[in-house]
């Protein structure tokens, strides 16, 4: 039995008079990828901020590995665990690729430069930028820039990543390199929560599809149970209209 | 000619030494316009909310109100409550009074121009407020805030022109006296209007500069 990693119980939040997620129960376990998806405006970007609380519930509670993820918690701390990648990169643009994988281990961590240089390196490997270590951000293509905000990310050794939309602002041609160090991510078996408009991709590397609409959790299930033989009539509606956008 | 040589010979050197007073004013008035300058920035952008009334009344009474009427408040208003500067010190409070204000719009729209998700990203990774203002704001917003700084600084060195109200023998106190003893204001003022652009010209040159290597990277 694999353990939980995150909890969410009926998490409430509102902007303003907006009520933005309306009770949502969420629960994810350690190597599991989750896949949130759903029209705009759905909570699920504003969902994913509040487990590692750059966005606050007004109610409910969030749990990270046991511990409840309130005002008063350390948060910085909590942090460090969280990885998160976001849809427009937000790299370092003063600090160079090298720069921008370090900065938090030698910043948080406080490991010695040397040795976060060394780690650093391995992970700019992994993503296959190693040649661009001494490059800024504005000599990147978007694809090279996420991945980069990727190894920077795991550069903290997260126990679980939040990817928001992060193929969202690329353009088509340089998708597939992203995701493809996610993938490899998946399969290595890293805790995942993501929001994505890539359906191919949400049903190959999830475990566990959730649909949301209005900030409710509208439907969830096995990839398989919600892309090939959707029940809900929303769900339906809302895969159909995007598979036509990908066929236009 | 030699009318002109004489002149020169004559009142050159004395407007110069206004010249050192002119310096020493800007370059205190400046210390104290960051210091207040960053203070209010600070407290503009936090989430207290009777400071940020302070700051934004603060700045809006500067801004609304004539340097000179300033100026003539600190020296001679005061006095009325017992408080008593020399003149050059009324002219360096007020003008750091005024520089603060000034000066903490450019650092907040350095700040502001710098994108929220950097901040996001920043925390998200463990950092500390403190650190990510530190690491990854100020650098950033600094190099943004160095030509609109540039151009503040040589706004300041004019405006130290007016402490020449209450007798505060700078650059234009001097021309002043000088045109009046000699009658040739057109040749003494133009001497003053050379001093104010061998300090101003390099300035606004290095201001330039900075601004193309600003919009370089």
């Amino acid at each position: 039995m694999s353990k939980e990693i995150v909890r969410i119980e009926n998490a409430r939040l509102s902007f303003g008079k907006v009520e933005v997620l309306k009770g949502i129960s969420l629960s994810v376990q350690e190597g599991q990828s989750v896949t949130l998806i759903g029209p705009s405006g759905s909570g699920k970007s504003t969902l994913l901020r509040c487990i590692n609380r750059l966005a606050v519930i007004s109610s409910g509670e969030v749990f990270f590995d046991g511990q409840q993820v309130t005002a008063a918690t350390n948060i910085n701390q909590l942090r460090t665990k969280i990885g998160m990648v976001f849809q427009h990169f937000n790299l370092f643009p003063h600090m160079t690729v090298l720069g921008n994988v370090t900065e938090a281990p030698v910043q948080v961590l406080k490991l010695a430069p040397e040795q976060a240089k060394q780690e650093a390196m391995v992970l700019l490997q992994r993503v296959g930028l190693a040649d661009k270590a001494d490059a800024f951000p504005a000599q990147l293509s978007g694809g090279q820039k996420q991945r980069v905000a990727i190894a920077r990310c795991l550069a903290m050794k997260p126990r679980v990543l939040l990817l928001d939309e992060i193929t969202s602002a690329l353009d088509p041609e340089l998708v597939g390199e992203v995701l493809a160090v996610i993938r490899e991510l998946a399969r290595q078996g890293m805790t995942m929560i993501l929001v994505t408009h890539e359906m191919q991709f949400a049903k190959e590397v999830s475990d566990k599809v959730i649909f949301m609409d209005g900030g409710k959790i509208v439907e969830q299930g096995t990839p398989d149970q919600m892309f090939v033989n959707p029940e809900n009539e929303r769900l339906r509606r809302f895969l159909r209209a995007v598979i036509e956008q990908v066929a236009d | 000619m030699t009318d002109y040589v004489a002149l020169i010979e004559k009142y050159f050197l004395y407007i110069l030494q206004g010249a050192v007073i002119t310096v020493e004013l800007t370059v205190l008035a400046l210390i104290l316009s960051v210091v207040i300058g960053l203070t209010v920035t600070f407290t503009y952008m936090s989430r207290v909310r009777w400071l940020k009334r302070v700051a934004a009344v603060y700045i809006e009474l500067v801004r609304a109100t004539p340097a000179l009427l300033q100026l003539f408040i600190v020296y001679y208003g005061l006095t009325n409550i017992g408080i008593r500067f020399d003149a050059f010190t009324a002219a360096v409070l007020t003008l750091g009074f005024i520089g603060g204000a000034y000066s903490a719009e450019i650092f907040r729209a350095g700040i502001e121009a710098i994108d929220f998700g950097q901040v996001e990203a920043s925390r998200s990774l463990g950092m500390t407020a403190f650190q990510s203002m530190k690491r990854i704001v100020l650098p950033q917003a600094f190099v943004i805030t160095l030509p609109p700084l540039t151009n503040f600084v040589i706004a300041m060195i004019k405006d130290t022109s007016l402490a020449l109200t209450i007798s505060v023998p700078e650059i234009m106190y001097r021309s002043y006296d000088a045109a009046t003893q000699s009658y040739r204001s057109l040749a003494v003022y133009m001497m003053a209007g050379v001093i104010y652009l061998a300090i101003c010209i390099p300035l606004s040159r290095l201001a330039k500069r900075l601004e193309r290597k600003g919009d370089a990277s």
